[in-house]
């Protein structure tokens, strides 16, 4: 059987564009219609008020936020799946995104956040940290998918519950209304504020994460052969540990959390490389971009009353992604 | 020069293996024979650092436990137990996993390192299933690509703990064959074996281990004796030692 | 079941149902001149009965009335006994006047159906003439109605003194999440009164909607009227009140104790309204 697997640079200039395209479609769309030629102008310097605000202060910050976001939450997903040798892996599958969104909801509805801007990302980066440390005691050594999925859960239903308590407990009247903008994420009315909170978290995170590539395809061939080719699994385990909650605890700070992409994304990419963990790595976060901008659009563009949250399209896309794996891999567990 | 002075390990409670002197030269192929949970793959893991071990094991006087990790892997190959493979790679990605321990964090695989895994399909006879994809090969194939990827090290060392797993006889022959060729090359090879009589045919030399412990030390003709034989496996067993290797057949239990 | 079977069984289940209605709904008794236990059942009515009657004559407001955030008589409702929505609190207190917006549909007298209170039942205020009517019927009940002219007479003069620095200018009553009030509304009635034009109201927009950002952008309102809680960033949605896009639009900031209400301090409202539009007048010169 033979694969259809461009070479690697191929596959990453197409993501590349295809990130671009989408990045210039969210900044061409929005509530209020602008011509092209009022944004191009805007662009340039010499537009008018309305398209300057609307495309610097409303639009550009939404699209940043949208790619760095995005392609944290591929990697994230990319980066389990190697460490943990299962394809399910990814953040909000094994609780933690959900559960950096109940760090995020203490920081801001209990009044943390106003002590010091980074106390939002600093408690998101706990909660987060919080999670994945009890998944892996939950989940020890164990190869089986099964019982990784069912820690994920079990962390993940404890993370939202508590941030309902949270919302509810909270002094502000108005905090149990925005319940569901943390656990299915919006990038709504976000300012460059939240851009500024959230890069160098999923950069510094990002970075771990790809440091570890050599470390993933060596454990292709189980922990012990890794090992013995040099492979420090502690330190390994550590950067995917530290470089995923900083990461995506930053991205959940400002986002809210928003499931699926890091669960898709590998998924759709890794036909298209050799399957080795580290190939996927960089493609997948290009692809992370992409797509959560392209969701983003959709949030836009798809009429609906009451604003459409980002999970709902994420969640939309994901899931016939998780029933084809199921299909397919029958042998599951 | 592998050299193990005192050696013990503990797991837990338990001490599971103890007291262990031995050295193994270059050139040589030796097997590690003994009952279940004797400790022989232990014994192997602790070779390699994968387990904290009391004692010393040294390789050209340098002590394990004190080497770096990519040294160590450059040194000694392993070949763990099993035919883990998490991924769909293809045998040549597979094989080329080999070359790690040699490339530098951020570094591409070189030319030198091409030919590396060259040279080790070559000699593990995969090179015709390079474009496979090893998750589908049967039993033989993946235990010879798995090899091949062990070779890729080009270690001066290889440890294989039981590659005969699950394999049938013609393809236990490949694999005994492949090792024998890499001692008769000059690389020194420890194998962990179940099989007597594979174990008495290729290896130079046969350590039988119980309970943890070094029972019998030398060359099969000198090892696998009737009497070693029920000590230590409880077995009723005949060993035909009139040609160049003994041939050991089974009974039955040993009756007290 | 047979014709006859089932006509009989329909007459007699509005006969039943004829008989019950008759049973629960007695006519309201009638209130003393001068009630000595008068229990406020809604915010907005606990403002009118906090202005108009003797403090001894209140037995109990609801429990928002101490809420500066909410009542704008709350430094009046201190010390005074706040109930929680119990039909059995009411029961306790054997109240001679009730007074709600309306009385007669609250839920807690529901559940007392055999229990005839008087009710006074005021309507939700959208214009200062209903507000009037509330003042007047509201002391009248509560045995007081010179006080309720003096308070309508006061109020007259304090508006009729106000200026109109609005000058047909756009502003925007902006919420939380972006919630806007429309026409048809009290708010709407205290920006025409300071000489403003309602966002809402140019846009065709019903009483109550919501404007994203980029759509208020563009509509580059001259005025943002916002709620002063929201000056504070507490949640995300007074977070987006205070994007970046929005900071070019000078701000008007009104407590909502005096604006959710039709109550008596909607005269504090105009004011402050009109006084803030002529400070940022002045700081723009």
């Amino acid at each position: 059987m033979t694969r259809f697997a461009p070479p690697r640079w191929t596959l990453i200039a197409l993501l590349a564009a295809l990130t671009l395209i989408a990045a210039v479609a969210s900044l061409l769309f929005g509530a209020v219609d602008l011509s092209v030629a009022r944004l191009i102008a805007a662009a340039t310097g010499s537009g008018d008020e309305v398209a300057t605000i609307i495309l610097f202060d409303l639009r550009l910050p939404r699209t940043l936020l949208a790619l760095v976001v995005g392609a944290m939450l591929g990697l994230a997903g990319a980066g389990l799946q190697g460490y943990l040798r299962n394809p399910l892996a990814e953040p909000s599958v094994l609780g933690t995104s959900n559960a950096a969104a109940l760090g995020a909801v203490g920081a801001i509805y209990f009044g943390v956040a106003e002590l010091h801007p980074a106390m939002l990302p600093v408690l998101a980066i706990g909660g987060a940290l919080l999670s994945l440390a009890l998944l892996f005691a939950l989940s020890g050594r164990s190869e089986s998918p099964l019982t990784l999925i069912l820690a994920g859960i079990a962390v993940g239903t404890l993370a939202v519950a508590g941030t309902s308590l949270a919302l509810n407990m909270s002094p502000n009247p108005f905090a149990a209304m925005e319940i569901m903008t943390w656990l299915l994420g919006s990038l709504e009315n976000r300012s460059f504020q939240h851009f500024w909170i959230a890069l160098p978290c999923i950069a510094f995170g990002s970075a771990l994460l790809l440091w570890n590539a050599r470390a993933l395809d060596a454990l292709t061939l189980g922990e012990d052969a890794a090992q013995a080719m040099g492979v420090n699994l502690r330190a390994t385990r550590l950067r995917l540990l530290i470089g995923t909650a900083i990461g995506v605890g930053g991205a959940v700070a400002v986002s809210g959390s928003i499931g699926f992409i890091g669960l898709i994304v590998p998924h759709l990419i890794r036909p298209l490389t050799d399957r080795s963990p580290s190939a996927i790595l960089l493609p997948s976060a290009i692809g992370g971009a992409a797509l959560l901008t392209i969701a983003d659009l959709g949030v836009r563009i798809i009429p609906t009353t009451n604003e459409l949250k980002l999970g709902v399209v994420t969640a939309f896309l994901g899931v016939p992604v998780f029933l084809i794996h199921l299909m397919r891999e029958k042998r599951l567990w | 020069m592998l050299t193990l002075e005192n050696v013990g390990v503990q797991l837990g409670r338990r001490s599971v293996v103890q007291g262990v002197d031995a050295a193994f030269t270059p050139g040589t192929l030796t097997g590690i024979v003994g009952p279940n949970g004797a400790g022989k793959s232990t014994l192997a893991r602790a070779m390699l650092a994968l387990v904290p071990a009391t004692g010393r094991i040294s390789i050209d006087g340098d002590a394990v436990a004190a080497m770096p990790r990519a040294d160590l892997a450059r040194r000694i190959a392993y070949l763990p137990q099993g035919q883990t493979l998490h991924w769909p790679l293809t045998v040549e990605r597979l094989v080329g996993l080999g070359r790690l321990p040699h490339l530098a964090p951020m570094s591409k695989i070189s030319d030198a390192d091409a030919a590396a895994i060259e040279r080790a399909m070559i000699r593990a006879d995969v090179q015709g299933l390079r474009t496979r994809i090893a998750t589908e090969l049967s039993g033989g194939e993946r235990a010879r690509v798995l090899f091949a990827r062990a070779l890729a090290v080009e270690a001066p060392g290889l440890i294989a703990d039981e590659p005969l797993a699950s394999l049938d006889p013609g393809h236990q022959i490949d694999v005994m064959e492949l090792m024998r060729a890499e001692a008769d090359a000059g690389a020194l090879v420890i194998a962990v074996l179940h099989d007597l009589t594979m174990a008495a045919r290729y290896c130079d030399r046969l350590l039988l281990i119980d309970d943890g412990r070094i029972v019998a030390d030398g060359t099969p003709h000198e090892v696998l004796t009737p009497e070693l034989l029920r000590t230590v496996y409880g077995i009723d067993a005949r060993v035909e030692s009139g040609g160049d290797w003994p041939t050991v057949t089974t009974f039955g239990r040993a009756r007290p | 079941m047979t014709r006859r079977a089932s006509l009989l069984a329909a007459t007699l289940l509005l006969g039943g149902a004829g008989a019950l209605w008759a049973a629960t709904s007695q006519p309201a008794a009638k209130a003393p001149a001068v009630p000595e236990r008068i229990v406020s059942i809604n915010l907005c009515a606990d403002q009118l009965v906090l202005a108009l009657a003797d403090r001894r004559q209140i037995a109990g407001l609801t429990h928002n009335a101490a809420d500066p955030q909410m009542s704008g008589e709350a430094m009046a409702a201190r010390g005074l006994l706040l109930m929680s929505d119990s039909a059995e609190q009411i029961l306790a207190i054997e109240p001679d006047l009730i007074v709600g917006m309306p009385a007669s549909r609250s839920a807690a007298l529901a559940a007392l159906p055999r229990k005839t209170y008087p009710l006074l039942d005021l309507e939700t205020a959208d214009r200062i003439d209903q507000i009037y009517a509330s003042i007047r019927s509201t002391a009248h009940a509560v045995g007081h109605p010179a006080r309720g002219e003096a308070l309508v007479a006061r109020m007259e003069g304090e508006l009729a003194g106000l200026p109109a620095p609005g000058r047909g200018r756009v502003a925007a009553y902006y919420q939380r999440r972006g919630y806007m009030t429309g026409t048809g509304t009290l708010i709407d009635e205290l920006m025409t009164r300071a000489g403003l034009v309602n966002l809402a109201g140019k846009l065709g927009k019903p009483p109550l909607s919501q404007l994203s950002l980029e759509e208020m952008v563009a509509a580059r309102p001259d005025f943002l009227i916002v709620e002063s809680a929201t000056d504070d960033v507490t949640d995300q949605g007074s977070e987006m009140l205070h994007h970046p896009a929005l900071k070019d639009i000078p701000r008007i900031s009104v407590p909502q104790a005096w604006t959710v209400c039709g109550s008596p301090a909607y005269t504090q409202a105009a004011r402050s309204i009109a006084a803030q539009i002529a400070r940022i007048d002045r700081t723009a010169l």
